[in-house]
Parts: structure tokens; sequence; C-alpha cells
């Protein structure tokens, strides 16, 4: 209201310049709710597990103490962080295969005239199944007594047991299996992307299709590679329902997450698990920020 | 051989003829089909697994021997199920319908208001203002998980919220968050909008006396539709499938959803495990989500691949 009594008086210049300045206001206006909801649910509950890695809290006492760095100096003293961080790691390991099955898999798909849509569909399921009914079934699949693959084979391997290999076996295939699809339609994507004259150029010049691949297809996709790479880093090192539903807490199954969520959740040690929260997330961050520069995310 | 046909590059989608290519690429051909083919099949297989354990009786189910399919499918396993009270399958896709609508409806009015502004609106700071909003994609979930859960804690205490029937108090940290918008969502339209709405109509709106939030749901809305669509159903399958805040909150069966619903039926385990149940649960609770991506499919393939491909 005030303004517009305002805006009466004014030259033309000065009009657009309160216009402008209207705008602004109102585009801030706009962005309100997100930047609330960041400062709450991202800025403080951050800052606080931060400044809580820094304390210990009695459940009892309901009494908090600033204890300094003793929470980090006790998790990297602790066997059973050490051992979740390295099975973070190692269940990893299944990453570059996905990724390079997934590649196949999308150059193979784009040259099938037919019966591609099918095949893509079936391969994207696990993507859209919930990690809870994937991490069900496949429990069932490795079972050691009645599990389809020890029956089917003949086995007898105790997959979900206290060997520290099987499990992890048992995983990376789990792992594979749900990965394939979402980097199948990334790759696909991007193939849609690289232009046809290429690989015409390509051929005139006597270039076999092992060669288009490696000189053409693959630097191309570098982009996509780099993303799938990072994204499923930041996935894998987030993995909890893994470890919570798939091996049922199985030590050769116990994520860094699962380490929080334990400590901190279930046995109320605040401290200790916002430690290695923070921890977990300045790794999580500085992988983000390289991919943040590298795709230039921020120019839109 | 295989690789070589596998590897076959995209021009040759459309002249493929298959008279035209030599012996060994045809051999590499079948070679990569036969492969794909039983990728498929693997694909297939747990579906296929969850379906036939859950047909058969439990001591079929716990049988060494190997059964692939029950001799007398019990078809009846899903009724039994969802009308089992200790299950609670039926509140608890209710509980998770509630979460979708009220996250999706509100977050979706914050995520496409924001887009708004960032995409149209003059905006000092615009760079930073939106690095600060992505900064929130980069923190774990983990790392805030905890100061959440205690405040929540306090909470339920501060309100003497009565634990035993404590609908909806529990669902409320999974739904508050999201009522404030998802940057994803946010980032996603604002490349949208800037391609879909030509500022010539935004002049003409504001020359015609439209305010920007007409402008907003009037123009930019309308003109985006099917972008946020796409993007309300990748939201509505991420917050189905959603699983480790729930179960951090999620404890009193009054408030469970559906993917809690199933670990608690998983988590009885040892006593007598009912795995045909666990596994019609399973096949239940992924089907709706099946379905619901091969109706919006092409929809769906472009939110992934939005995030991969942007350079």
């Amino acid at each position: 209201m005030k303004e517009k009594d305002k805006t009466k008086t004014l030259t033309p210049a000065k009009r657009k310049s309160n216009f402008t300045r209207h705008e602004e206001r109102v585009a801030n206006l706009f962005i309100l709710l997100p930047m609330i909801g960041f400062l709450i649910f991202t800025l403080a509950s951050f800052g606080f597990g931060f400044y809580q890695s820094f304390t210990n809290f009695n459940p009892v006492r309901q009494e908090t103490k600033w204890i300094w760095f003793e929470n980090y100096k006790t998790l990297l003293k602790d066997k059973n962080f050490k051992d979740a961080a390295l099975n973070t790691v190692l269940l990893m390991a299944s990453i570059p295969i996905g990724i390079t099955l997934g590649l196949l898999l999308a150059v193979y798909l784009k040259n099938l005239a037919k019966g591609s849509k099918l095949l893509s569909l079936l391969y994207y399921l696990p993507a859209i199944t919930s990690a809870v009914a994937v991490n069900i079934v496949w429990r069932y699949i490795f079972n050691a007594e009645f599990g389809f693959i020890n029956s089917f084979f003949g086995l007898k391997i105790d997959w979900i047991g206290v060997d520290f290999w099987f499990i992890k076996i048992a995983l990376w295939i789990k792992g594979v299996w749900s990965a394939l699809g979402v980097t199948m339609i990334l790759y696909l994507a991007g193939l849609n992307n690289i232009p046809l004259e290429y690989y015409e150029a390509a051929s005139v010049d006597g270039a076999s299709k092992w060669q288009q691949f490696i000189h053409i297809t693959i630097p191309l996709l570098s982009p996509t590679t780099f993303y799938l790479v990072v994204t499923a880093i930041i996935g894998g090192l987030q993995s909890f329902a893994e470890a919570q539903i798939f091996a049922n807490g199985q030590k050769g199954a116990r994520t860094i997450v699962w380490y929080i969520w334990e400590r901190g959740i279930y046995m109320s040690k605040y401290g200790l698990a916002s430690a290695a929260s923070f921890l977990l997330a300045t790794f999580i961050i500085i992988i983000t920020i390289i991919q943040f520069r590298r795709t230039k995310v921020l120019d839109v | 051989m295989s690789m070589d046909m596998a590897l076959k590059p995209v021009k040759t989608r459309r002249n493929s003829n298959w008279h035209k290519r030599s012996k060994g690429e045809k051999v590499g051909f079948v070679i990569a089909t036969i492969f794909v083919i039983f990728g498929a099949l693997t694909m297939l297989f747990p579906y296929f697994w969850m379906v036939s354990t859950a047909l058969k009786t439990i001591a079929e189910a716990n049988s060494v021997q190997l059964i692939l399919w029950p001799a007398k499918p019990n078809w009846s396993v899903f009724r039994d199920l969802i009308n089992s009270p200790a299950v609670n399958f039926l509140p608890s896709i209710g509980n998770t319908l509630f979460i979708e609508v009220t996250v999706i409806l509100i977050g979706t009015f914050s995520s496409t208001l924001a887009a708004f502004a960032f995409a149209k609106l003059k905006m000092r700071h615009r760079r930073l203002k939106l690095l600060v909003l992505m900064s929130s994609m980069m923190v774990p979930y983990a790392a805030v998980m905890l100061p959440q859960y205690r405040a929540y804690l306090f909470l339920i205490n501060f309100f003497k919220v009565d634990m035993s029937n404590p609908w909806p108090w529990p669902l409320l940290p999974l739904i508050i968050p999201g009522l404030f918008g998802n940057i994803g969502m946010t980032f996603f339209l604002i490349t949208a909008m800037k391609g879909s709405i030509p500022d010539s109509l935004l002049e003409s709106a504001k020359i015609d006396g439209a305010s920007y939030f007409r402008m907003y749901w009037q123009i930019a809305l309308p003109l985006t539709k099917p972008a946020i669509a796409a993007q309300v159903i990748f939201w509505f399958v991420g917050i189905w499938n959603d699983f480790f805040a729930p179960s951090i909150y999620l404890t009193n069966p009054k408030v469970w959803t559906l993917q809690v619903a199933l670990t608690s039926l998983n988590s009885s385990y040892g006593t007598g495990t009912n795995i045909p149940w666990i596994m019609a649960g399973s096949f239940l609770a992924s089907i709706p989500m099946i379905i619901v991506f091969i109706i919006f499919r092409n929809m769906f393939v472009q939110s992934v691949a939005f995030s991969g491909v942007k350079e």
C-alpha cells in the first residue's frame, strides 16, 4: 500500500528502481521457506551435531559435559569404528563392476532395434524397489540353510555368517544387481547426446568398432561416468540397510552409518556417534564440493 | 567377440541391417544377446522368488530342498497378510500415504515457488543463495539425524505425548522437513522454468498489473507442469521406499509406514519366522512402485537422467 503512494510522485527512473526493489523483496519471500528449512534442518542440526561431538551426554542424569576431543580419540581407537570404516570401503568395490556392466548394457540396448524398452524396464526394477524389500529377498536367497543359492549350486556356505569375505561377496552381488538399472539409464541418456557424425567420421577413417568405443564413446561419456562414480561413493558411504536388514547387524557388514545408528540412537552415546557422523559428513562434503566444481552445477 | 558387437556404436541403430553384418558381428551379437537376456532373468529372479516363496507353506519355505514353485500355491497368503492385525498392513499404507500427500503437496509448493524466484526474478546474491540451499545436499542424513532425534525426544516430552497412542507425533519428523521443499526439485525446475517461460510473457503480465504470485500460479506452474510432474513422481517413489529415518521414529505399530511394517515382519526372525509372509509383504510393497514406473516411465527417466547428464 505504502509503496503505491510513493510511486505516484517519483520519476520513471526511480519508479523502476522501486519496482526492482519490490521484485527483489518478493523473490526473497519466495525462497523463504527453503531457506528456513535449510537453517533448521541442515545448518542448526549439523551445527548442534558438531557441538555435541565435543560433549559427553549422560542419559541417566540428563547431563552434558564438554570433553574436548575425547570422543574423536575414543572413536579413532575404537576397533568397531575402524571395522565399520573398512567394511564401508570394501563394500564399495562393487561400484566399478556395476558401472562397467551398466555401460556395456547401455551400448547394447542403444543398438537394439526391438525389445530394448522391455529389457531396460527389467534392469531398472531394483532402482524403484525399496531397500527393505531388496535386502529382505536377497537375505533369503543367500540364507545358509534353505537359501536359493546354496540349494541350487549344492553349496554349504554360511554367506551371512561370521566369515569376513563371504558376506562381502554376497553384498557385492546384490550391489551390482541393484546399481545396474540407474547406471544403464544414465549411460543411455549420455549416449543419446553423442552426435552420430563422430562415429561416421571415425568409420570413414577406418577405425574399428573397438577403437571407436575407446576413443569416442568412453571419453564423451566421462561426465556421466564421473557423476556415477561420485554418487555411488556418496551413496556407499551412507549405506545402512545392508547392515541392518540384509545382515541383521552381522559384524562383517556393519557400516559407518550403522555404527552411528547403533551408538547414537540405540545406545544414546550421542557424543561419540556425533563425532563419527561429523567425520563422515566432512568426507562426503569434500567429495560433493569436488563434484559441484567439476560439473559447474551452479551455473543455472 | 561379444564385446565387439555389444559395443557397436550409436549410428548403426537406424541402419541396423542384419544381412549387412559380417559373420563375426553376427556371432558376437548373438553372444551379447544371450548375456543380456540371462542378465534380465537374473534381474527378475528375486521378484519371482518373492512370489514363489510367498505361495509356499512355512515348511516348504524352510526346506533345504530346492522348490522353484510350490505344488499347491497358497494364494490366500496375500489376503491373510493384509488382514492380519499384527502386520498392520493397510494402516501402514495409510500412514505412508499421509506422509506422501502432506509432504508432496506443500513441499512442491515451496520448491516450485523458490524455483520461480531463482529462475525468473531479479535477486541480489542469487548464486550465493542458491549455493546455500544446495549445500543441504552435501550433508548426509547421518550428520543431522542425532540432533533432530534429540529435538524430537525433547518435544514429545515437553508436550507430554502419550506414546502408547502417539499418532501423528512420530510422523512429524518425517513430514516437517519436507514441507520446506526439496532442493533437488527446486534445482531441476530452475532449469525447466528458464527454458519454458518466455520473459515477454512475464513482462506483459507485469504491465497488466499481475502480482508476482499470480505470474507463478498462472504462468510458471502451468507451463512447467510436465517437469513438476516428473519430479513429483520421483519424490513419491522416494518417500514410499524411505526406510532409515522412519525406522528411527516409527517404533509404535500405529504409526508404522509400509517399509517399517516390512522390517518388523523381517526382524521377528528366529521365533518361527513366517517367511512366506515376509516375501508376500515385500512383493506387495514393491508392486505399486513398479506400476507407477511403468505408467510414468518417461517422466521418471527424465528426472534421473537430468542429474547425470547436466554439464
